[in-house]
């Protein structure tokens, strides 16, 4: 990203990513052992922003069954609610949710459980695709996918009345 | 909906003077009208190969606009506004297939300029652009509301993680973080989720009371001068908290 | 003079002028435009990643390569044999050795004319692409029809010519004509992409470039 001002803009995924690799966070990863994720690259964080690699890195530390989309990374498609679409609203919603058939369609071909995607317009727009396309699916963001999958020290912990005697 | 607006035809010309760059009138000139940009759009697959739907349709409906320069009718501006905010969410793809490698996204982007200059702008990012003017940020937000919404968070917090903490304004932290207004309205859990990795992370993290949106509507909006308005916004709080880096949510 | 005479002469001196002129204009212009309005172009330029956008459609390394492998064919035989041809034509050496006394290496004469035909035979495919495929007729204008014609035309008749089907002289006129025109209206359509497309890849490959993305 833009490196043309005193200080450098990063993506969240980026910072994870780093957290991830340096050993500043620790992840159990037989919390989703269970599903099967895949993921959707935003336009403005892959194609973009050049953060594919980092997202498939912290994937790499969090799901067991990972599928990638046909096409993905930097050829991944928009999800329809880019540019502005999903705060357009209005008259607007009616072709967001028709052009979002062709991410419907890539999510189903995975046969994904999970679908993640670090970008809140993905985000909006794949839960209204979920509902629209029936695709039974949660879409989950890093974040959310951390609040269950983070080890946490014992000692940063809130101890339990009895416990603080010890 | 979209007011009906008049025509203001001298606005319009003196727009498309001031839009046509050097790429852009390259572009639209040497597109060789192959269509082999065609099924690389969301749009096009997805109306059931719709022609009308095709990256370089876009491109085609700009140079209309430019050549029309103060000719330009209702019916065309009707058509051209659909088309450049209905039709394409600027993702770019189309660019990686074409043989010239044209810019469609920066074209759409150009159309909605012309768009604005007419006041043909969708009404509720009009309406966000006047949010980030008053609140500087898209959703109306009060900055007590946004500090309240941040102390709320770290409280819900703190119950699990005693330690951790939403520092506001903090200078000199390492990290500026910043959202997507829709988290502090729709989602605010998201703070309290992101606040919880930068805590077990050990990171030296901040908020800003002020220029914490990082969504810049405007520039989807084709209003340049109010986009370069809303990035200057975060632009100042990093400067201020003198971070070394901003990051934006995911 | 004789119209062989003109069309060998000074209109050949103008075609050449148009074209080379209208070309150099065209990059000046885009120059003095570009460093008042297009300033991301020389706040993020890069060689690497102006070489690298290039380099990967000039050959065929592209997602669209691959995507279409027959018209990505055609395309590239068109525009191979289009370059090669004329420059190589042994009859085309032979007119500049009279004039300038300059030469150069020539194609065999039966290779030129299979070059020849190659071009007509792509120029039909792509013909017919504008009138089948909606996709591609949606966009296409006249002007599309019109200068695949003056594309196709110096070949068409240059082949006539050589084979000296109808009448050689009226015949080879109308080739000059034609190779003429063409050069003439390549600097004022979309022809031009002769050139700009190494500028339009190049501007597009350093803004996928800082952001980390290819543009092929
Ligand atoms: S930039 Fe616009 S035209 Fe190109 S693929 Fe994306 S939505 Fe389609
Ligand atoms: S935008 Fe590119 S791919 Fe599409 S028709 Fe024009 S030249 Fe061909």
């Amino acid at each position: 990203m833009g490196r043309d001002h005193k200080f450098q803009v990063v993506h969240s995924v980026t910072l994870f990513a780093e957290y991830l690799r340096e050993g500043r966070l620790k992840l159990d990863k037989s919390v989703f052992a269970e599903e099967r994720c895949t993921y959707q690259d935003p336009c403005n964080v892959s194609r973009n922003g050049g953060c594919g690699k980092d997202a498939r890195e912290i994937i790499g530390y969090l799901c067991e069954d990972f599928v990638e989309m046909e096409p993905y990374g930097d050829y991944n498609f928009c999800c329809g609610g880019g540019g502005g679409a999903i705060p357009m609203a209005g008259p607007f919603r009616e072709r967001r949710l028709r052009s979002g058939k062709v991410k419907a369609e890539q999510i189903r071909a995975t046969g994904a459980s999970i679908c993640i995607t670090p970008c809140h317009n993905c985000y909006d727009q794949i839960r209204d695709l979920n509902k629209e396309y029936e695709l039974g699916i949660k879409v989950l963001s890093f974040k959310e996918m951390f609040e269950e999958a983070l080890i946490i020290p014992e000692e940063l912990k809130a101890q339990e009345e009895d416990e603080d005697e010890e | 909906m979209a007011e009906v607006t008049a025509l203001d035809p001298k606005k319009f010309k003196e727009a498309v003077k001031d839009k046509s760059n050097a790429r852009l009138k390259m572009w639209l000139e040497i597109c060789a009208h192959c269509g082999l940009c065609a099924d690389t759009c969301h749009f096009y697959l997805a109306n059931d190969k719709d022609p009308e739907m095709i990256p370089a349709v876009k491109g085609r409906k700009v140079l209309e606009a430019l050549r029309k320069k103060d000719k330009i009718d209702e019916e065309f501006l009707e058509d051209f506004y659909w088309t450049i905010y209905g039709e394409c969410t600027m993702c770019r793809r189309c660019t990686m297939f074409c043989p010239f490698g044209i810019d469609i996204a920066t074209i759409t982007s150009t159309g909605r300029g012309l768009c604005v200059s007419q006041g043909k702008v969708p009404e509720n990012l009009k309406k966000t652009i006047a949010s980030y003017y008053e609140h500087g940020n898209q959703m109306e937000i009060t900055q007590e509301e946004w500090i309240d919404t941040l102390q709320w968070m770290e409280e819900e917090l703190q119950e699990e993680l005693p330690g951790a903490t939403i520092p506001i304004d903090k200078k000199g932290a390492k990290v500026l973080y910043t959202v997507n207004a829709r988290e502090p309205k729709f989602y605010p859990m998201d703070i309290s989720q992101v606040a919880r990795v930068f805590y077990l992370a050990g990171e030296d993290w901040t908020m800003s009371s002020k220029g914490w949106d990082d969504t810049n509507l405007a520039m989807f909006a084709g209003d340049l001068k109010a986009a370069a308005y809303i990035s200057q916004l975060v632009r100042d709080a990093a400067e201020e908290l003198e971070v070394r880096r901003v990051a934006i949510t995911e | 003079m004789s119209l062989y005479e003109l069309l060998r002469g000074p209109l050949l001196w103008l075609a050449f002028g148009v074209f080379i002129g209208g070309m150099v204009v065209r990059i000046i212009l885009f120059f003095t435009l570009s460093t008042k309005k297009d300033k991301p172009i020389y706040r993020f330029f890069s060689w690497k990643w102006l070489w690298l956008s290039i380099f990967h459609w000039i050959v065929p390394l592209n997602q669209t390569a691959k995507k279409n492998p027959i018209t990505t064919t055609v395309g590239f035989l068109f525009h191979i044999c289009l370059l090669v041809t004329p420059l190589f034509l042994l009859a085309h050496g032979v007119l500049w050795y009279e004039s300038w006394d300059i030469s150069w290496w020539s194609l065999p004469e039966s290779t030129a004319d299979y070059m020849t035909l190659i071009i007509i035979g792509c120029g039909i495919f792509l013909a017919l692409r504008r009138i089948f495929l909606p996709y591609v007729r949606v966009v296409t204008t006249a002007a599309d029809y019109l200068l695949l014609g003056v594309t196709l035309a110096p070949f068409v008749t240059g082949y006539l010519a050589y084979h000296q089907y109808f009448d050689y002289n009226t015949v080879l006129l109308l080739h000059m004509f034609f190779g003429e025109l063409m050069l003439v209206v390549i600097p004022f359509t979309k022809l031009s992409h002769f050139l700009m497309f190494f500028f339009s890849r190049a501007v597009t490959g350093m803004e996928f470039g800082r952001r980390r993305a290819p543009s092929w």
